[in-house]
């Protein structure tokens, strides 16, 4: 969610989401590739 | 050993002409088998039987025709392909027997068919252990109080006391056929699809929502058609997403990294991240093994080499970069035993026993106090790797050390550190025109001592004097970095050289270099004269500025005949940073401070002292 001060704060969801990634990965996964993954859910 | 086979006796049947006839046609048939076992069959064909022993005179045609129709037993008689009549018998006497082939139990078989499996015998059902029925058996206390007298009677009123006293005086009985059955009733859950996301998701992620909606669509009609559901396991809404469409890559990650890392299910080295459970376990023998392989070493090694050469796992293996991480993961937390002095890109592990890279002249701790002004004048907003290349002039000390100041145009060419707790770093320095490599240690800056890189002295031996110009160039690799000098027409001078063999003393010394230098930083005697045979200044003269500044008038300055001396600003500069880092700023406001010195760069300064 959005603030004005331009901050971002991930909701639960969002953390349950990257947990979920982090669990099935077999793999280390970068912080770029989370990000990828939070923005390409966001825009679906 | 040689045996005799026994000649067993054959009688035919006849008249006498006929047995002599048959024993003539079966001498002949042996013979013609005499090498065949006992019971191969020896054929002949009859014609020529028949002709062979007519030849002999002694026997007729029609004899040994007879002889071989009466003796059924020792001859039969067959028609071989061509149609000609053919006698068979064996060797025994005995009219062959077809061979019978058993195929039911062969070698082959036995080779080739394994025993079928041993049948399980039926387990026998375990008989159950009862607790002995004496020790469920109660009875009611033989005194009872007040208290329960009047429990009975109340229970009595109600109707249950006989019920009670049945179950007080008799064993614990099973419960009554009679008794309603207990109607359980689910309770209404509900059920919110697991959120599928597989790792290729990052890659395609037009596969992440998609599967969403048809697990969630099956899930609710296998609920709705069952009638006693089951619990669910995980539940995991995907009802808010957070819309971070708006937001910078950069604010996304620190979001990301603010909230994982609190996570505990969580493994994070650098940039990594991994659940904590999908992280391999290192064993206390693999952790030993790894300190010993790099104490033998005797150097940091990366992780990938730990990877290869102690656990066993080649770059090309699928798990290798899982096994990386693990590595780094594993180490990270050993404390103890174990440091991190790599990079993002180059992930060095040292341990507590390795020897210190570099110089052993002087302690880096008294180097990082020589450097404390990098400290305080240190620059806000420095953005680590953010230039490509950056040039130096290697100033004396920095020769005579083997090192290179962290300043503001190192910390942007040079990467900060991996974590904040990191101390150092191993870097690696490529020299192109040496085809040489070079460990180099980056030593961050503290709260009160500056930061600096060490190990050049064997680069610097060996390729270039004081006052040389280097230029330093970032690679792919934050760990890996190219230096180059110019390389120029060999040159000869009487340079400065500190000779610590016994008494620390500077001293010139001709000397052949291929390098370009910036002359106002080449320390020659032809410039300074008066520095051969100096001692280098103890450390309570050399780091105060008023004392490094009159020491340095004084051996480089000239006499002005009137007890004081004069010298421009690049000699003091040159000189002075002989015995410590001194930047020309710190020289300037040195040298306004200090009352004994006057002047001004045209005209040089005067240094006069008047205590």
């Amino acid at each position: 969610m959005a603030t004005q001060t331009g901050i971002l704060q991930l909701q639960d969801d969002d953390i349950a989401f990257l947990l979920t990634l982090l669990r099935n990965a077999t793999s280390p996964l970068s912080t770029e590739q989370l990000v990828d993954a939070l923005k390409q859910r966001s825009s679906r | 050993m040689a045996t005799q086979a026994e000649v067993q006796s054959v009688s035919f049947a006849g008249s006498e002409k006929v047995q002599q006839a048959a024993t003539r046609a079966f001498e002949v048939m042996r013979a013609h088998g005499m090498f065949m076992s006992d019971y191969v069959p020896i054929r002949v064909r009859q014609d020529e039987l028949v002709t062979f022993l007519t030849s002999k005179g002694d026997v007729s045609a029609a004899d040994v025709e007879q002889a071989i129709a009466e003796n059924p037993a020792v001859f039969a008689v067959e028609t071989d392909e061509s149609g000609a009549t053919v006698v068979v018998t064996t060797r025994t006497g005995r009219v062959p027997v077809a061979e019978a082939v058993l195929t039911d139990h062969t070698f082959k078989s036995r080779l080739m068919t394994p025993e079928p499996k041993p049948a399980v015998p039926v387990a026998p059902v375990r008989e159950r252990v009862r607790v002995d029925p004496s020790w469920a058996t109660f009875t009611v206390p033989e005194f009872g109080d007040e208290e329960e007298d009047e429990e009975l009677e109340e229970a009595g009123e109600l109707g249950i006391a006989e019920a009670l006293e049945g179950v007080a005086t008799g064993t614990i009985a099973a419960a009554p056929k009679t008794a309603a059955p207990v109607e359980i009733t689910p309770e209404p859950v509900a059920v919110v699809p697991e959120v599928v996301a597989e790792p290729e998701v990052v890659a395609e992620p037009e596969t992440v929502e998609e599967p969403v909606a048809g697990v969630a669509e099956v899930e609710a009609a296998e609920v709705e058609a069952a009638p006693a559901p089951e619990p669910v396991a995980e539940v995991a809404p995907a009802a808010n997403v957070t819309d971070v469409s708006g937001f910078e890559d950069a604010a996304i990650a620190d979001a990301i990294r603010e909230r994982l890392a609190g996570e505990a299910h969580v493994a994070r080295f650098g940039e990594q991240w991994m659940s904590e459970d999908r992280v391999p376990r290192l064993s206390r023998g693999d952790l030993r093994r790894i300190k010993d392989y790099i104490d033998e070493q005797e150097q940091p090694l990366a992780d990938a080499t730990l990877v290869q050469d102690i656990l066993g796992v080649r770059p090309n293996q699928p798990d290798f970069a899982l096994m990386q991480f693990a590595v780094n993961v594993r180490l990270g937390r050993e404390h103890r035993e174990f440091e991190f002095v790599g990079t993002n890109d180059q992930r060095f592990w040292s341990t507590t026993n390795l020897p210190q890279i570099g110089t052993g002249r002087r302690k880096p701790n008294d180097i990082g106090t020589d450097y404390r002004f990098l400290v305080d004048d240190a620059e806000e907003g420095i953005t680590p790797r953010s230039v490509a290349s950056v040039d130096r002039v290697v100033t004396f000390y920095e020769y005579s050390l083997g090192l290179l100041p962290y300043d503001a145009d190192m910390q942007r060419l040079l990467p900060a550190p991996l974590d904040p707790e990191q101390r150092n770093a191993v870097l690696t320095f490529e020299i192109p025109q040496s085809y040489t490599t070079y460990l180099v240690e980056l030593r961050y800056p503290t709260p009160n001592r500056g930061g600096f890189l060490l190990g050049l002295d064997d680069f610097y031996a060996d390729n270039l004097v004081p006052g040389a110009i280097i230029s330093i160039s970032a690679t792919e690799n934050d760990g890996h970095y190219k230096v180059e000098f110019l390389s120029t027409d060999s040159q000869s001078a009487r340079l400065l050289e500190l000779d610590d063999r016994r008494s620390p003393r500077y001293l010139f010394r001709p000397t052949t270099y291929n390098c370009a230098v910036a002359d106002e930083w080449l320390i020659s005697e032809d410039r300074f004269p008066n520095l051969g045979s100096e001692k280098p200044l103890a450390d309570k003269v050399r780091r105060r500025n008023d004392a490094l500044l009159k020491a340095t008038f004084e051996r480089v300055g000239l006499p002005d005949g009137n007890g004081g001396y004069l010298a421009s600003i690049e000699d003091l500069l040159a000189a002075a940073n002989i015995e410590r880092p001194f930047t020309e700023r710190h020289l300037r406001e040195t040298i306004e401070q200090d009352a004994n010195v006057t002047g001004d760069d045209a005209n040089g300064y005067t240094y006069v002292a008047t205590a």
